[in-house]
């Protein structure tokens, strides 16, 4: 019988996988899990078990973190915003993803695998709009 | 004149902001959208939302669309989208609005046509109520309830006097198109009115053509009914969910009333329509079909919203919430899913005939089929002292009515009784929108099954009786008024109704 894996077991299975010193996980496993994608035709589901991997990666003590901002943030500014994650999520690693998105106009964003903090000015008008509305 | 801002100094805005930073408050829990199709949002994240709890999904362009999650999967949330569909896309953030859904309630939308989120349908303005009620809510349990004890007048001779209605019964009107069931609620609705009974109505049309609701509404206010009902409003091209949430969200406004001992009546116009719409939202969100492709919770979908109607105990305030669903029928078959899942949920159903119908007997309602289980306990005096005779009549005409045809080989005793039925049945019929109260309807009764018509042509019957009631206002309206109390008629007002209906009987006589 051919069953299908839950997109939470595959994203554990990876989890295990990985190594918690360096957040690195052996190449040989992310040639598993593609095969597994397409052999079962959930290639569309990828984007959630990597989110759900990240979220499951919280276990092993590392966060993945998407920091969106305008222009490149300094080192200090990471730093900081690393210790109030740190301390948030109650983990000892954080590895950032830095994506420079101009759209955002100022400020930055925070995506975690479960939440974000977007103190974006683009989100900050947002608000506006929809309170004039 | 220089707009740049020197990236060091962006870079000590950036620390500030990160400093003053509250990582708790401001961080809010995301799902991403990986799917919408057919009014469902499937969702990935948002693994501690709640079953029922209502979500956000903003759109491109900041506006925010709710969807109410109802599918709780391992990997992702299955969403009924509740606003415009067209604005959510695949990769759309969600996050949790942290309650339940919820919609106005309260006499503020008294004389109001809404739709199922409680907003308005008849231009008129924004309606704002201190209270909301939740959509989904348990019903009241075994010690907050009391008996069915006060009637609810319908003001239709039939149902009043054989089938009786009390405050907090749920009584199904069943039939197949075009019998009549409608207008049974209508004349209900008007008749509380009429009645000034303060009985608050609760129309609710899922999936009924808007033109047709309209017509409704309009009739309503000419009624003088408007002022005390609330019309929740669905059409066709309405979305499936808002068609499955009508009725939970009528009877969450209708709730308020019973809970502060007030008395309501709900009609749900009706719950075919809403089992339809249920399976298919149930087929899009890949829940397992059952019977005729119905999910398989399709009987608590209609006994948990029935079991809402109730008559409180008198601690709670003794208010009540009558319910009337209605049920359309397929070539009379009362057997099918969704009929007998209604039937044995509720507490008594009337039956609505075609050939009656079309027989011109109208209301077109089986003495047969019919029945009122817990009714009888809140009947009126009056009508119960002459109740049990009609229905006596009318059931011993239908034994002999086979027999009629061979009318000449009959005893005159069994003829005289298939007479009165024929007589019972002419009287039964009644017109739209003319609902009668108490009085009127005794003396109809009485003068038919004391045998006061029994010289009056069948054909003549209807004029008979607006003549003896004619009589009886101009000649006793003390009397009748008294009657229409309710109480058991003396021997004075009964003396009274005879004489005016043997009076009136020689001038119909056969």
């Amino acid at each position: 019988m051919n069953h299908k894996l839950s997109n939470r077991s595959i994203s554990g299975y990876l989890s295990d996988q990985t190594d918690a010193s360096n957040g690195a996980v052996n190449s040989s496993v992310i040639r598993i899990i593609a095969a597994y994608a397409i052999e079962s035709n959930s290639i569309g589901n990828l984007e959630s078990i990597i989110n759900d991997y990240e979220r499951s990666l919280l276990n092993k003590d590392i966060l993945i973190v998407s920091l969106v901002s305008s222009e490149q943030l300094d080192d200090s500014n990471k730093k900081a915003l690393e210790d109030k994650l740190c301390k948030y999520y109650n983990v000892s690693k954080i590895l950032f993803r830095e994506i420079i998105n101009k759209n955002i106009i100022g400020g930055f964003k925070a995506i975690t695998p479960d939440a974000e903090i977007d103190g974006t000015i683009n989100k900050g008008l947002t608000l506006l709009r929809r309170m004039k509305i | 004149m220089n707009n740049n801002i020197p990236i060091t100094q962006l870079s000590d805005e950036l620390k500030k902001a990160i400093n003053e930073l509250q990582v708790g408050e401001e961080l809010n829990k995301i799902g991403v959208v990986t799917k919408v199709s057919d009014g469902v949002a499937w969702i990935h994240g948002l693994s501690d939302a709640s079953y029922n709890e209502v979500l956000n999904i903003e759109a491109d362009d900041g506006t925010v669309v709710e969807v109410l999650a109802m599918n709780l999967m391992e990997d992702e949330i299955g969403a009924v989208i509740l606003g415009d569909d067209s604005k959510i896309k695949a990769g759309a953030h969600a996050s949790r609005k942290n309650e339940l859904l919820s919609v106005p309630i309260g006499p503020e939308l008294l004389g109001r046509v809404v739709d199922p989120l409680g907003r308005p349908l008849d231009g008129g303005p924004e309606i704002v109520t201190n209270d909301r009620g939740l959509v989904e809510r348990d019903a009241v349990g075994v010690m907050g309830r009391k008996g069915v004890c006060e009637p609810l007048m319908t003001g239709i001779m039939s149902i009043d006097a054989m089938f009786p209605i009390g405050r907090g019964q749920r009584e199904l009107i069943i039939g197949d198109r075009q019998t009549g069931k409608t207008a049974i609620a209508i004349d209900t609705m008007i008749n509380q009115a009429k009645q000034k009974t303060g009985v608050v109505n609760i129309y609710v049309a899922i999936g009924q053509r808007f033109s047709k609701v309209a017509r409704l509404v309009d009739k309503l206010k000419r009624a003088g009914v408007m002022s005390q009902t609330i019309v929740v409003a669905t059409s066709p091209a309405d979305p499936a969910p808002l068609l499955y949430l009508a009725p939970y969200a009528a009877t969450a406004m209708g709730e308020y009333f019973r809970d502060n001992s007030q008395h309501a009546l709900i009609i749900y116009d009706d719950l075919t329509k809403h089992a339809v719409s249920y399976r298919q939202m149930s087929l899009l969100l890949r829940r397992p079909p059952g019977r005729e492709a119905y999910p398989g919770d399709v009987f608590y979908l209609h006994s948990r919203l029935l079991e809402r109607s109730a008559k409180l105990s008198d601690k709670l305030g003794g208010g009540s919430l009558t319910a009337l669903p209605i049920i359309e029928t397929q070539a009379g078959d009362i057997s099918a899913y969704i009929p007998t899942n209604v039937i044995s949920i509720t507490d008594g159903q009337i039956f609505l005939e075609t050939d009656l119908f079309y027989q011109g007997i109208r209301p077109a309602i089986s003495a047969g089929l019919s029945v009122s289980r817990v009714g009888g306990a809140a009947q009126t005096k009056a009508i119960k002292s002459v109740g049990s005779s009609l229905k006596l009549g009318l059931s011993q005409f239908r034994e002999l009515a086979s027999f009629a045809q061979f009318g000449s080989d009959l005893d005159s005793a069994t003829k005289a009784q298939i007479e009165r039925g024929q007589r019972l049945t002419e009287l039964l019929k009644q017109a739209q929108y003319q609902p009668m109260n108490i009085w009127q309807q005794y003396a109809s009764i009485y003068a038919v099954t004391s045998g006061d018509f029994d010289k009056v042509k069948t054909a003549k019957i209807k004029d008979a009786q607006s003549a003896l009631l004619d009589r009886l206002w101009l000649d006793n309206k003390n009397e009748m008024q008294e009657l229409n109390s309710g109480n058991k008629p003396t021997d004075a007002i009964t003396a009274a109704i005879d004489k005016a209906a043997n009076d009136i009987a020689g001038d119909f006589e056969e």
